[in-house]
């Protein structure tokens, strides 16, 4: 079995975009796509609440209902790596003042389900912040120090202790996925000017919040893989 | 860095906000604004964050003409007046509802007014979670210190300064990645 977990910006911008669809054409028996309870709580329960999230709630709840999308929980033992991983990379960077908070519930809860299987599995994020403490944390020091009008400390033993923790973990965006399913020809049935239409569908991407380049944009749609 | 806790400081950024709105300058109010927030952020602390939204809002009113031109401007403009007054007294675990109150003060007053005000606060917190967001906090962190709607800020961030400059071309990487994965 191979998983792909999404964290909330990626489900957000696939359903806003209509590509949800995508997600049926890519499941096959050893796939499966999941969320956390923390993830769906951020995106099913604003939507009864807010008509601005409504359709899009209702959208990722049908695919959950129709067991397209699998709603995974935290199991008991995991509560303490939970903890653990929250302390550590919660207090990576901080300032004179204490600790900066990165990372909350929906995103410390993927991880963890994420080390629960010792298959294939991606975590796909589109928000950039995330993603990088994932991918390049150190990049991201040096980027917000210079926000800060403090001066940010670095614990290196605990940026490298989550460095190592999450370093089976692999991320994609949502523009990765639907460029690699362009490429498999699931968007056959659209267009025939395909560059045209890849780059189409990535700015859709891009607009919905998926941290990606122009650049990127560009080298997708001259290179469709 | 960091006074605002203290009620002595919050009372002196009262009063410098009510200083601008005497003299109908909003321009520095916008920078008092940036400082609560870096406060808020550095702190982890809401209410810091809702008191940030104070000057951004009355930074807006006092860049428009239009409300600035009101037959109703001068009555409302004691009322903000009162209003950041009374603030100087409140606790600051207080400063998440007086600024809801701030919000809903108008709706009986002043209808146009109050819409602006509801607007220019949405704004306001998709802003300061946009300036969160460039503090290195994740999309998740600046939703729950800033009450942003996180549609609105994800439109937003799309264009946001950290985008750009953290972003790289990780295509290859990606593309090497997913190709494993479904292979």
């Amino acid at each position: 079995m191979k998983y792909i977990f999404f964290d909330s910006s990626s489900i957000i911008s696939l359903t806003q975009t209509n590509m949800l669809f995508l997600l049926e054409k890519l499941k096959s028996k050893e796939i499966k796509f999941c969320i956390s309870k923390a993830v769906y709580d951020e995106i099913i329960l604003p939507g009864q609440e807010n008509y601005q999230f409504g359709w899009s709630s209702e959208q990722i709840a049908a695919c959950i209902e129709s067991g397209l999308i699998e709603v995974l929980e935290l199991e008991e033992k995991e509560q303490k790596d939970y903890d653990l991983v929250d302390e550590q990379v919660n207090s990576i960077f901080s300032t004179k003042f204490g600790p900066i908070q990165i990372l909350q519930k929906g995103e410390l809860e993927t991880i963890i389900l994420l080390k629960r299987f010792k298959e294939k599995k991606l975590f796909s994020i589109d928000e950039l912040i995330t993603r990088e403490i994932i991918d390049d944390p150190r990049k991201l020091k040096d980027i917000v120090e210079r926000r800060y009008k403090t001066q940010l400390f670095l614990d290196e033993k605990k940026l490298k202790q989550f460095v190592d923790y999450v370093s089976d973990i692999k991320v994609v965006r949502s523009v990765d996925l639907v460029a690699y399913s362009f490429g498999k020809n699931l968007f056959a049935k659209y267009s025939k000017k395909s560059e045209h239409l890849l780059k189409s569908l990535l700015y859709a991407l891009k607009d919905s919040g998926c941290a990606v380049l122009h650049e990127e944009i560009d080298k997708y749609a001259a290179e469709p893989h | 860095m960091v006074k605002l806790i203290s009620s002595k400081e919050r009372k002196k950024t009262c009063d410098l906000i009510q200083q601008q709105i005497l003299n109908e300058n909003g321009v520095p109010l916008k920078k008092i604004s940036n400082n609560i927030a870096s406060e808020a952020i550095l702190t982890n602390d809401k209410n810091l964050m809702y008191f940030s939204y104070l000057p951004y809002i009355l930074y807006k009113i006092l860049t428009q003409p239009h409300l600035l031109h009101s037959p109703r401007w001068r009555s409302n403009k004691k009322i903000i007046l009162d209003y950041v007054d009374s603030l100087e007294t409140k606790e600051l675990t207080d400063y998440v509802d007086r600024v809801m109150y701030f919000i809903g003060m108008f709706k009986t007053i002043d209808r146009d007014l109050y819409y602006y005000i509801k607007n220019i606060f949405e704004k306001a917190k998709v802003k300061k979670a946009s300036y969160c967001y460039e503090h290195g906090q994740s999309i998740n962190q600046t939703l729950s210190l800033t009450d942003a709607n996180r549609i609105e800020l994800m439109h937003y961030l799309n264009n946001s300064k950290i985008n750009f400059e953290v972003g790289k071309d990780i295509i290859s990487e990606k593309v090497a990645i997913i190709e494993d994965f479904f292979k």
